[in-house]
């Protein structure tokens, strides 16, 4: 609320201030044209408004994507069921179940960066070893998996990449299912 | 040559539009080629992608806004004609945007399905292009009409 404000506050005094300064521009180039001098040559007025009408309508834009991928997070993100078991995942990993019963991480937003610390190096050799399915690199690694896994830290992999991507989904959708409530 | 505003103006201008033709074509070929290739729930889109929306719309704003301040300084023969053509062509870009964005808020609210997500984010390449063409248009008159400027 108080970002809203001060968002208001700063608009109002642009507006204010341009207002101001177009005034006294204005008299300024009246003297200069009477002393025959160059005057100052300044943005047309129209589009001056203009721009800040679209700064406005920016501004609101910005505020309400914002808010929008707040209430996401807090849709899908907010845990329903704490005390969940997946077979196969490492214990360093806090997961629970949401509204659509889908299991997902309980800080999303870091987990994969713990992801890529944790299994860079067989992240990297997988990228090299199979042939791409996908352009993008998470989708392209879950695929990749999905076909076919041979080791136990695959078997991990696979999981914690299925666990992050259920998180998007507002259906529920089986990826991966979980155990217990 | 000497040092001039307009010329200084209409550089730094045709490098944000070039800077928008980059950006619209990295948002569009590498995230939304991968979210729709891949088949991606619409959130997943959105929370990747909506800081470079906001960052496009407003690398627009501040375009428009050096284009506002070159169009009563330009010095060549119908310079401001071409001007008032790049700041409309500008506000499309905008609107465009605007409407993109607003299909995507109302999609990840109601049906995160990328199929109802109004497609039209392509369109923003064409009027970045277009806007880019203008501009070295502009550009080289102007850099024409100082050069006839000095040889006189």
């Amino acid at each position: 609320m108080n970002k809203l404000m001060l968002a208001i506050i700063a608009l109002v005094s642009l507006a204010v201030g341009v207002i101001l300064f177009y005034n006294k521009m204005f008299a300024k180039n009246v003297q200069r044209a009477l002393h025959q001098t160059t005057d100052v040559k300044l943005p047309d007025l129209n589009d001056v408004v203009s721009a800040i009408i679209i700064l406005c309508i920016l501004a609101g834009f910005a505020f309400s994507m914002n808010l929008k991928e707040k209430q996401f997070r807090n849709h899908v993100g907010t845990c329903y069921k704490n005390e969940v078991s997946v077979e196969g995942l490492p214990d360093n990993y806090s997961i629970c179940k949401n509204q659509y019963d889908n299991v997902i991480f309980s800080d999303q937003i870091n987990v994969l960066k713990q992801i890529r610390f944790n299994y860079q190096p067989l992240m990297d050799k997988l990228t090299e070893e199979r042939a791409a399915i996908s352009t993008d690199y998470i989708d392209n690694l879950y695929y990749t998996l999905r076909q076919s896994r041979n080791t136990e830290e695959e078997e991990e992999l696979y999981v914690l990449l299925a666990i992050y991507l259920n998180y998007f989904q507002t259906k529920q959708f089986d990826y991966i299912k979980g155990s217990g409530y | 040559m000497k040092k001039s505003r307009s010329l200084l103006l209409a550089g730094v201008l045709q490098v944000f539009a070039v800077g928008l033709l980059v950006y619209s074509l990295y948002t569009y070929f590498s995230v939304e080629f991968d979210a729709r290739d891949n088949m991606w729930p619409f959130a997943r889109y959105y929370l990747a992608m909506y800081k470079h929306e906001l960052l496009f719309m407003f690398m627009s704003f501040i375009t428009l806004v050096i284009s506002i301040f070159l169009k009563n300084i330009l010095q060549q023969e119908g310079g401001r004609a071409l001007i008032i053509a790049e700041g409309y062509l500008i506000k499309a870009i905008i609107v465009v945007a605007l409407i993109s964005s607003l299909s995507a808020m109302h999609t990840v609210q109601y049906t995160n399905d990328f199929m109802a997500y109004l497609p039209i984010s392509g369109f923003t390449i064409l009027g970045c292009f277009a806007l880019v063409i203008l501009n070295t248009f502009v550009l080289i008159r102007e850099i024409a009409f100082k050069m006839k400027r000095q040889i006189n």
